[in-house]
């Protein structure tokens, strides 16, 4: 059997299979299909510190092999994940990952807080990058000097791993990377949404009400993986979380190699609901056909040849 | 009622009018956690574009043969690709999924002497059929109400028959029944005393004109909704629409049409868009 077990940044995780944000609701809804108790990993929904509505509908497009979306962060906050959700997370003993967006600096602050006092959560995604909402979001994750204020505010507020997660939608991924490192950042998540457009050719309007939207799914994935790539190049020691399109145990391979510790399923999700069991019994198979013992000796593996 | 996922094997396919479609799977434990109005997600091909499943209501189950059927409307690349599935071919597919109809054993009803009336729009037909089983087992089919374009658009009207229910149509081309809106039937409605109750799916448009018939007649209404739908399962938050809440401070909220839904009552929708 190979040893699965890989360390994000601090979090002990016994496979590197996890979650991404917005794509796995708080966890129990994909239970019917899922046995959570088998992932690395729970990345929840975007939480923020007051609950939000989101944006309008449609809020959703699909595209050639992925799809835009606009949800504008719906959330019950994060006093409302604590109190409603978190507690059925607990008994599965499986690591939680709270994601946060704040629309200033000091609710970033507050998030940490207010996350490094609850038990039952085992690290910090930082979201500097979501694309669908008007304040704060994309600027925190496109300026240099702003992404390292946001994860600074969110290290001084807590002891538990802080993941930082950018966004693609930026010119040098390593200059971003580099910039939270040197601040505090444990480890770092990409990517994030590409910003898009769909039009609707016979209404002769845009497809989503935000007009622009997040694009994932396997359209993403060859610019993803290259992103990790550059980023384990320029920062090798930084545990990254990839993720982008992955939607096979194949695609997880590539991304490990790349330079991921750990991965994450998103849109995959979708597409199939037990994607994560299917591409972990997958990442199994291959370390076993590969006689790989260690999976940890993989990450980077690209790299030195 | 936890969903199933499933390679269904199809049983038999037959475009009952142009770009209508019925498709039947032999899926025995899906089959039976079916109730009326629910919706499965079928995933149309193994390759990554198209790259969502499609959402498509249960048109009827049959516990016992194990059965689910769909009736669907060829619109675009999914439901092109789901045509021209073959008897014996296998399809991903689970549900099932959201809330469905309130039934007639269901405690939130009114009292009185019910009347169930469906209210269908084009292949919005297609959830009501399994309801109106459920109300003509307990001795009320009902009565229902169809509306299209053409009458080429008017499907399962021999099914709901043989319930006993009272089928009245309407189409925009007067092809087929009355020369117009299918609003236009409440006008002649046999009541006869009893409390209407009235199911509806369709076009927003419609939904949103019976919605308002009922407001203003008192009658009860519940409207099936559609949205871009993603996930299916309440995790994504794609399909959202507005609903009245009454929580401090705010006059509605974001329910989600997958798990909230996708059958809503109308009078707890906001309807302004
Ligand atoms: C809960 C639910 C139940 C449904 N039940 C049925 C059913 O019983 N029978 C049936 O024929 N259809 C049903 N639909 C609609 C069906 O899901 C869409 O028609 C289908 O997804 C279109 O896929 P496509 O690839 O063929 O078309 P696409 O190429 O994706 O789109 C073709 C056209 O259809 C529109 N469209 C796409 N998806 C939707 C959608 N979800 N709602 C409205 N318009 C859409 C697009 O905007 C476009 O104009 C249901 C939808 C929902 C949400
Ligand atoms: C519907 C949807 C909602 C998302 N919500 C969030 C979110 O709340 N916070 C966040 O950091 N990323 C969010 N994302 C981005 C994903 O976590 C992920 O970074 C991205 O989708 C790329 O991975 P994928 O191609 O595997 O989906 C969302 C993505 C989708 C599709």
């Amino acid at each position: 059997m190979t040893d699965l077990k890989v360390n994000l940044g601090g979090l002990a995780m016994q496979n590197p299979v996890t979650t991404a944000s917005g794509t796995f609701g708080f966890g129990l809804e994909y239970a019917p299909f899922v046995d959570l108790r088998r992932l690395g990993a729970i990345v929840v929904k975007g939480t923020t510190l007051e609950p939000r509505e989101g944006n309008a509908t449609p809020r959703m497009a699909e595209t050639p092999a992925g799809m835009l979306n606009a949800i504008g962060l719906q959330n019950p906050g994060i006093d409302g994940f604590i109190k409603q959700h978190l507690p059925a997370l607990q008994p599965l003993g499986t690591p939680i990952i709270v994601n946060i967006s704040g629309n200033t600096l000091e609710e970033y602050g507050q998030l940490a807080a207010m996350i490094d006092a609850c038990e039952g959560i085992s690290a910090i995604e930082v979201n500097i990058s979501c694309p669908n909402v008007k304040q704060g979001g994309i600027q925190f994750g496109t300026v240099p000097t702003m992404a390292a204020d946001v994860t600074k505010m969110v290290r001084e507020h807590t002891k538990k791993p802080v993941i930082v997660k950018l966004s693609p939608n930026v010119t040098d991924i390593t200059e971003m990377a580099k910039a939270v490192v040197d601040v505090g950042a444990d480890a770092i998540a990409l990517i994030n949404t590409l910003l898009g457009m769909a039009i609707d050719t016979k209404q002769r309007k845009p497809q989503l009400a935000n007009i622009f939207g997040g694009l994932s799914g396997p359209a993403v994935k060859p610019v993803a993986l290259r992103m990790v790539y550059q980023v384990h190049r320029a920062l090798p020691a930084v545990p990254i979380l990839g993720m982008g399109g992955i939607t096979t145990a194949e695609d997880a391979i590539e991304f490990i190699m790349a330079g991921a510790t750990a991965i994450a399923v998103g849109t995959a999700n979708f597409v199939n609901p037990k994607a994560t069991i299917d591409i972990l019994e997958g990442i199994e198979a291959f370390c076993l056909q590969e006689g790989i013992n260690t999976l940890q000796d993989l990450v980077g593996a690209a790299h030195s040849s | 009622m936890q969903p199933i996922l499933y390679h269904a094997t199809v049983l038999e396919q037959e475009e009952l009018k142009p770009a209508i479609f019925r498709i039947r799977f032999m899926a025995p434990e899906l089959a039976r956690l079916c109730q009326p109005g629910q919706f499965i997600q079928v995933r149309v091909n193994a390759m990554v574009d198209p790259l969502l499943p499609r959402p498509i209501s249960i048109h009827d189950f049959d516990s016992e043969a194990g059965t689910v059927t769909l009736l669907y409307h060829r619109v675009g690349k999914g439901t092109a690709i789901l045509a021209q599935c073959q008897p014996g071919e296998q399809v991903m597919i689970w549900g099932p999924l959201g809330r469905g109809w309130t039934l007639p054993e269901a405690q939130d009803l009114p009292a009185g002497d019910l009347l169930p009336i469906y209210v269908a729009g084009g292949i919005g037909v297609a959830p009501l059929l399994s309801l109106a089983k459920a109300w003509s087992k307990v001795g009320k089919p009902g009565i229902l109400l169809c509306g299209g374009r053409c009458e080429e658009q008017l499907v399962a009207l021999e099914e709901f028959q043989a319930l006993g229910v009272d089928v009245d149509l309407a189409t925009e081309d007067g092809s087929a029944g009355h020369c117009g809106r299918v609003t236009a039937l409440f006008d002649h409605l046999p009541l006869l005393g009893k409390m209407p109750l009235l199911y509806t799916c369709g076009p927003k448009g419609m939904l949103k004109a019976i919605h308002e018939l009922a407001l203003q007649k008192g009658w009860p209404c519940q409207v099936s909704l559609e949205e871009r739908m993603c996930c299916g399962l309440g995790a994504c938050l794609s399909c959202v629409c507005k609903r009245e809440a009454s929580q401090e401070g705010k006059t509605w909220t974001h329910a989600k049409v997958c798990t909230d839904g996708p059958v809503f009552w109308s009078k707890e929708v906001i309807w302004d868009d």
